[in-house]
């Protein structure tokens, strides 16, 4: 099964090539380097007869680890494009793509394995984000409700349940910028144009001029945890804070749109991606 | 197309850009042939190959590698070995993880494993240098390891000696010659290098401004060439008078300054030629025999191709 040897060569590349290494250990330490700067501010503000724990929703666990993960999975958008879209150009320039097309795998086997490999990759560098963030979080402060002033503003089933809805629905438009990043790598010539390319598609809905910007939400993008314009993780990071208008109703429908949109994307992205690389010269 | 052919394209035409770089390539690699592919710079032997690879999917013709269409070239999973240029080294990996990387792609367990070919190119010693970190000429010789992988039936190698020390063309050459005749390797090498082509390759084609200008076993094209001769004297006239008239001798050219160049029959004697060139009083200062080589046959075939061409 030319797709399976396909699968494992993929696999041997994650767990081999330095790229994948280091952008998890940036993403670990973004994290951390954030819960600490955090920490460090909160305690500053202290010092200067600011609030301190149980007087503010900022000394909470939860908001601290909700802006952390959003700020490591910021990262792991990035690193998803950069390192998924870069990849087939630069095989294909240093002609490194020719040799599993020798050894019995088809281009469509090669295209899937990379497409399979890449939606994976979100799963453990997201998963790397919000670990490291639920670690230097728990190192920094207490969970619990949400205090302001002495007065518990929400409990605290309430707010993780929130935050752990929001991380959920961050997955499938991370899944959806895996495929979108496969496709711009096998359309794109250059490593630099199809990350540029991958990056203006993701930041496309914060620019929408006023009159299309309520399509903005069908665009998967916008939901994305990190980068997204409209990220539920976002809002939800602010709600556990103590805000309690962060999460107004009329965003229940970005909500919506937000578990549904990604799945058509990545299922256009994977068919065109194939329909290109098909027919690409290698 | 018959099942001992190993590789093999008919009309092959390909255009880059509306710009048609193959007009109707026509080659044909027996299994057990060790094959060279000849040409200028530029001539399309590297664009051919890679036709043939499946690689350029808008060409066109008739094109199949071991029974396989060049476009299915994925249903000969475990008998390919490939090394073009550039090499496709993976610059984040080491020599080694390359070579590891094609074995899992491959799932090659038996035949030639990751350390044996590293040896055979002399390459064992940069195993653990990454991509970036070779030569022009490590690279190829990692690219050529990995196409050595396993146990392959047909080995494909795109200008394999390019940038090659002399020791490690030796190397090379060696080795294509031990694995054609030891093992019964099909092996095609694109190259301009034609004197160590000439050296190992049982065949050869000749390729030129996109089309086939000859093909066949090395030994007809040199028989038909035939050996030369070069004499000085300083009267050449003469001398390109009677090497004329001499049997055995296809073609003379006075090329001026006393040199006289001519073309003999594989029988001629060439101690009867010079004895009539002496007692015809030619004053010879120079009698050099040549033997025949692919240079001769290649420029001579390019030089006929201009002038159709003019």
């Amino acid at each position: 099964m030319g797709f399976i040897r396909a699968l494992r060569g993929e696999a041997y590349l994650l767990t081999h090539r330095r790229g994948f290494r280091w952008a998890l250990i940036a993403t670990v330490a973004t994290v951390l380097l954030h819960v600490f700067g955090s920490w460090i501010l909160l305690e500053m503000n202290r010092a200067a007869g600011g609030s301190g724990p149980g007087e503010s929703g900022d000394w909470n666990f939860w908001p601290r680890f909700a802006s952390s993960a959003r700020a490591g999975l910021f990262l792991v958008e990035l690193f998803l494009v950069g390192l998924v879209a870069a990849a087939f150009p630069r095989e294909i320039a240093s002609g490194a793509i020719r040799d599993p097309l020798m050894r019995g795998i088809s281009r469509a086997s090669l295209l899937f394995a990379r497409a399979v490999a890449s939606l994976a990759l979100p799963l453990i560098l997201g998963g790397t984000a919000i670990g490291a963030a639920a670690l230097g979080a728990g190192l920094f402060f207490e969970s619990g409700d949400v205090m302001e002033e002495g007065f518990a503003v929400f409990e605290e089933h309430e707010v993780r349940k929130e935050i752990f809805l929001a991380l959920g629905h961050g997955f499938p438009s991370l899944v959806a910028l895996a495929g979108l990043a496969v496709f711009v790598s096998a359309w794109f010539a250059r490593g630099a144009v199809a990350v540029a390319a991958g990056l203006a598609l993701v930041l496309l809905p914060g620019v929408l001029p006023s009159g299309l910007s309520s399509w903005s939400s069908w665009m998967f993008t916008s939901t994305l945890p990190g980068l997204g314009a409209e990220s539920y993780l976002g809002k939800a990071a602010q709600f556990a804070a103590g805000y309690a208008d962060a999460l107004p109703r009329s965003f229940d429908r970005v909500i919506q749109i937000g578990w549904v949109a990604p799945w058509p994307a990545l299922l256009l992205c994977l068919m065109f991606a194939i329909l290109v690389f098909k027919n690409r010269e290698l | 197309m018959a099942d001992s052919h190993a590789m093999e394209a008919r009309g092959l035409k390909v255009a880059f850009g509306g710009l048609p770089i193959l007009k109707g390539v026509d080659l044909c690699v027996e299994s057990g042939d060790l094959y060279g592919l000849l040409g200028r710079n530029g001539a399309g032997k590297t664009t051919a190959l890679r036709c043939l690879l499946g690689l350029l999917p808008q060409a066109t013709g008739e094109l199949r590698v071991l029974g396989a269409p060049a476009n299915s070239i994925h249903d000969v999973p475990y008998g390919l070995g490939v090394a073009l240029d550039p090499p496709g080294m993976d610059d984040s990996l080491t020599v080694r993880e390359n070579l590891e990387l094609a074995c899992v792609r491959g799932s090659i367990s038996g035949g030639r494993g990751v350390d044996e070919v590293l040896s055979l190119v002399g390459l064992a010693h940069r195993a653990g240098n990454r991509g970036d970190k070779l030569s022009h000429g490590q690279s190829r010789r990692a690219a050529v390891a990995r196409a050595l992988l396993g146990s392959p039936r047909l080995l494909v190698m795109d200008e394999p000696l390019s940038g090659l020390d002399p020791e490690g063309v030796e190397t090379l050459l060696a080795l294509f010659r031990r694995l054609s005749r030891d093992e019964g390797v099909t092996i095609v090498v694109s190259s301009h290098h034609l004197r160590e082509v000439e050296e190992v390759c049982t065949r050869v084609g000749l390729i030129d401004g996109g089309r086939t200008l000859l093909e066949g076993e090395v030994r007809d094209l040199l028989e038909e060439a035939g050996d030369g001769l070069e004499l000085r004297c300083s009267r050449e006239e003469v001398a390109t008078n009677l090497l004329s008239e001499m049997t055995g001798v296809r073609e003379v050219d006075n090329l001026g300054d006393g040199l006289v160049r001519a073309r003999l029959d594989a029988q001629v004697d060439l101690e009867a030629v010079l004895k009539d060139l002496v007692h015809g009083e030619c004053r010879i200062t120079s009698f050099t025999p040549i033997r025949a080589s692919l240079i001769d046959v290649f420029h001579k075939a390019v030089r006929q191709a201009d002038a159709e061409a003019r």
